[in-house]
């Protein structure tokens, strides 16, 4: 079954380095993570 | 395309905007080797055992496109239109590898007629 296979990497929940205590909204609305193409 | 799609208020597919990045070299071509695919397959592993945990998964596709809005975008067939909403909202409240998402749900139902005119 799925949950019991190991994964061979996990990136999930893993915040951008010096930004460890803010929510991923907060981050985004720095604006320092922008999506490409994307006219800010 | 002028890409002004309409955001579905209901529907079994999510995405998630370039969620993929793969590995370049430093003058920005894409590197094709044998590690970038065992690299590439671990990150499919790695997403759709997590978005598996919000429901069942009809399929799962990652994107690879020279237009930079679409490559690396994750989309991803629920079985169920409430999971998908669920996986939407939690994921627009995580990271994954340093970066945070931006999830929504796409319009797509059939990935093989999924080309925008």
């Amino acid at each position: 079954p799925l949950h019991k296979r190991v994964r061979r990497v996990n990136n999930w929940d893993m915040p951008p380095p010096g930004m460890e205590g803010m929510t991923a909204m907060q981050v985004k609305q720095t604006g320092m993570f922008p999506l490409p193409g994307q006219v800010l | 395309c002028s890409r002004k799609h309409v955001k579905p208020t209901f529907s079994q597919t999510l995405l998630v905007a370039n969620m993929y990045k793969p590995p370049m070299t430093p003058d920005g071509r894409p590197i094709e080797t044998g590690d970038q695919k065992q690299e590439f397959n671990d990150f499919y592993e790695d997403v759709f055992s997590e978005l598996a945990s919000f429901g069942e998964v009809e399929d799962m596709i990652v994107c690879n496109n020279v237009g930079e809005h679409l490559v690396g975008n994750v989309y991803c067939q629920f079985r169920n239109e409430e999971d998908a909403g669920k996986a939407v909202e939690s994921l627009n409240n995580r990271f994954y590898a340093g970066r945070p998402m931006y999830a929504e749900l796409s319009p797509v139902t059939d990935f093989r007629e999924a080309c925008c005119r």
